[in-house]
């Protein structure tokens, strides 16, 4: 074997992996051992490798996207019982789907709205961390403007003179980024450990093909949540909290219709 | 879901290098997100089917792959070259040119090399797995495997070097 063979192979070589003990190495590894111009330049191809793949590994994973996932999946499990009338209707919807020819033939999970709605309505009413306690609204704003969070929302005027600010996280849905702003209402706390009973979602108005589009907020009840939910530009927002519309309206424009 | 396999216990062990992949893939938070998010749906939903349990690692990063790959839906069939047919010709890039840049850099790097070697290159980098496993999870010979990689980690060499020099450039101006 040249020493050029010899490279061409171990440029493929990864040090501290199974490479080590692979056979189509072993004979590229052992010239190595009697050349030492070999040995040079197969040295520097692993510190090479080394130097790039720790720059790869330094990938930044999303904060909270394991919880995500965890819960996504937890909304889609399905009960045993419930599991013989879906294989039933699955089954049809499998034959029908053939007899279209849908190439897009594959598994979805809701991108709608309500699972959005749904989905975030479930995150304020669990425990939760805040990404940064503050009561202060133009400190929080920095603050997600600092973590490159959604941070050029509007909030509504009464929801600014009648909540008062507590924090605010910086998650996603589905990959998308979502604001949550959380504010503690007049109403008396009950959960000592969780002073939060307001909270505003902000995300992209493609948040979901079928988000609001207009800027008066309508209501709408999501599990044990009420929610108003409305645009302005490329913003959608969520604001929930327990309770009824008349309650919620306190903290919206005065033209809104319950 | 094979005995012994919880979803969270999987979530848990692959969702960072499974998104590190998807990223090195996509470059963008949101994609690579929803491909992790996707191939552990599918995971929850087809993951029972897989009977050798030691597969569960090649079985996800062949679902993001292909997930990947539909969601580009490529038309084009990128020709098959043997190991053998790929020139040497690695640029003279020294370790401590590579430790003077940062990730977004190797990364802005990486998506520069021709598309049909992002996925090769990121996982040689990136995983330890066989080539083998690597056939798999890109469902191509292993011969090939090996020729994407060779000509994907030469592009992404000589665009290292070349962002080298030109930031020395930068600087001497400066």
């Amino acid at each position: 074997m040249t020493n050029e063979q010899a490279k061409q192979i171990l440029q493929l070589y990864r040090p501290g992996t199974a490479d080590a003990t692979d056979p189509a190495f072993a004979e590229a590894l052992e010239a190595c051992e009697r050349d030492a111009e070999l040995k040079q330049w197969f040295s520097n191809h692993c510190a090479l490798y080394a130097a790039i793949r720790s720059k790869l590994k330094k990938i930044p994973v999303p904060e909270g996207l394991k919880e995500q996932i965890i819960a996504e999946r937890q909304v889609h499990r399905t009960p045993v019982w419930q599991k013989a009338v879906l294989t039933a209707g699955a089954v049809a919807v499998a034959v029908m789907a053939v007899m279209f020819l849908n190439p897009y033939f594959g598994p979805s999970e809701p991108h709608d709205f309500a699972a959005y709605r749904s989905y975030m309505g479930s995150v304020a009413e669990k425990s939760y961390g805040m990404d940064t306690n503050s009561s202060d609204l133009d400190a929080i704003r920095t603050y997600l403007a600092g973590k490159k969070a959604i941070a050029d929302y509007v909030l509504p005027e009464p929801l600014q003179k009648n909540a008062k600010a507590l924090g605010c996280v910086a998650t996603t849905w589905q990959g998308k980024p979502v604001t949550m702003v959380c504010f503690q209402t007049d109403r008396p706390v009950t959960d000592p450990t969780h002073h939060s009973d307001l909270w505003l979602f902000i995300s992209g108005n493609t948040i979901a093909k079928d988000a609001p589009q207009a800027g008066t907020p309508k209501f709408e009840k999501s599990n044990d949540l009420i929610t108003a939910n409305w645009t302005v530009g490329n913003r959608t927002y969520v604001l929930a909290t327990r309770g009824d519309p008349q309650f919620l309206s306190k903290y919206l424009p005065g033209n809104t219709v319950l | 879901m094979g005995p012994g396999l919880n979803f969270e216990s999987v979530v848990e062990r692959f969702y960072e290098p499974l998104y590190q992949f998807a990223f090195g893939l996509t470059r963008a938070e949101a994609d690579a997100c929803d491909l992790t998010q996707q191939t552990f749906y599918v995971w929850a939903t087809k993951g029972h089917q897989l009977r050798d349990q030691t597969k569960v690692k090649t079985w996800l990063f062949t679902t993001l792959h292909r997930a990947f790959l539909e969601s580009r839906r490529r038309q084009v069939r990128f020709p098959h070259y043997e190991l053998d047919e790929v020139p040497l010709d690695l640029p003279t890039l020294s370790p401590a040119t590579v430790n003077e840049l940062d990730s977004p850099q190797v990364l802005k790097a990486l998506g520069e090399i021709d598309e049909i070697y992002q996925a090769p290159v990121t996982l040689f980098y990136l995983e330890d797995c066989p080539y083998k496993e690597i056939a798999e999870i890109l469902d191509i010979p292993i011969g090939t495997v090996k020729s994407r990689m060779a000509r994907g980690i030469a592009q992404l060499q000589t665009i290292l070097t070349r962002d080298d020099r030109e930031s020395h450039r930068e600087r001497k101006n400066d």
